[in-house]
């Protein structure tokens, strides 16, 4: 888990601009129902947002399961709790709110075509990411007025 | 619509998915989302997200000079720890993740 939110990081930070320098991440659950994965990553680039770290682009996760009733209709389950979690394939996607067209993470588990790939991340970002960006946008215009 | 699509089946994973959400959501529905940033005084940067029943606090220190292993000549390292939920707190972790795992534990298993 940690080495994956890392990775989704680096395509976040402005690497370049401090060499020789660490930048360290702690991330700690506090309460557990479910889609840990996107709540880390959101918590962690809101952590980068509020520290100053410079950052070349804002990054937000969202997750769902599929649901697979049979092989001519499913269901996609966004933002998952703990029981749903256990019952389908799991989805996760990493966006830039302002580039819907290019994902910078994708981790599913379960089969997905390359169509249903699309799909879904399509449906993440619309009904995830975005909302998620919204919601953190309100909250540091609070932070900073 | 998805929501009104009901189907029976004899699966109890299909159960939970075909009718409806067990906290009736809807199917495109996030939980409800909550942001705090500025949370832990001692860091750079902090922010405790929380999506319904699941809740992290990030904290973030640096930049600061990395050494040995760390050190990369072009660019900042990022060094992300990931903590446990449920077990003792590592020995890495800064004394706030040690009081929250304390709080943890005090909420979760009796002594």
């Amino acid at each position: 888990m940690a080495e994956r939110i890392q990775t989704i990081l680096q395509h976040v930070v402005f690497e370049m601009l401090h060499p020789r320098s660490l930048v360290a991440v702690t991330i700690q659950p506090t309460s557990m129902d479910g889609s840990f994965a996107q709540v880390a990553v959101n918590a962690a680039v809101c952590a980068l947002l509020d520290s100053g770290v410079p950052m070349k682009r804002v990054a937000f996760a969202a997750s769902c399961v599929r649901s697979d009733e049979n092989d001519d209709h499913h269901h996609l389950l966004l933002d998952p709790t703990a029981r749903e979690e256990t019952a389908a394939n799991q989805f996760l996607a990493v966006f830039d709110p302002s580039a819907p067209d290019s994902s910078l993470y994708l981790n599913h588990s379960g089969r997905f075509s390359l169509e249903e790939v699309s799909e879904v991340s399509k449906f993440l970002y619309e009904n995830g990411v975005c909302r998620v960006n919204e919601s953190v946008t309100a909250a540091l215009r609070q932070r900073f007025e | 619509m998805l929501e009104n699509d009901a189907r029976v089946s004899s699966s109890n994973s299909t159960q939970l998915m075909s009718t409806q959400r067990p906290d009736n959501r809807a199917f495109n529905e996030l939980r409800p989302l909550s942001v705090r940033f500025g949370v832990i005084n001692g860091a750079n940067g902090s922010a405790e997200v929380a999506f319904g029943g699941t809740s992290v606090v990030a904290s973030v220190h640096g930049p600061v000079g990395a050494k040995g292993r760390h050190e990369q000549i072009d660019r900042t390292t990022i060094k992300v720890t990931v903590e446990s939920f449920s077990s003792a707190p590592s020995k890495s972790a800064g004394s706030f993740f040690v009081i929250v795992n304390k709080r943890v534990f005090d909420n979760f298993i009796p002594f």
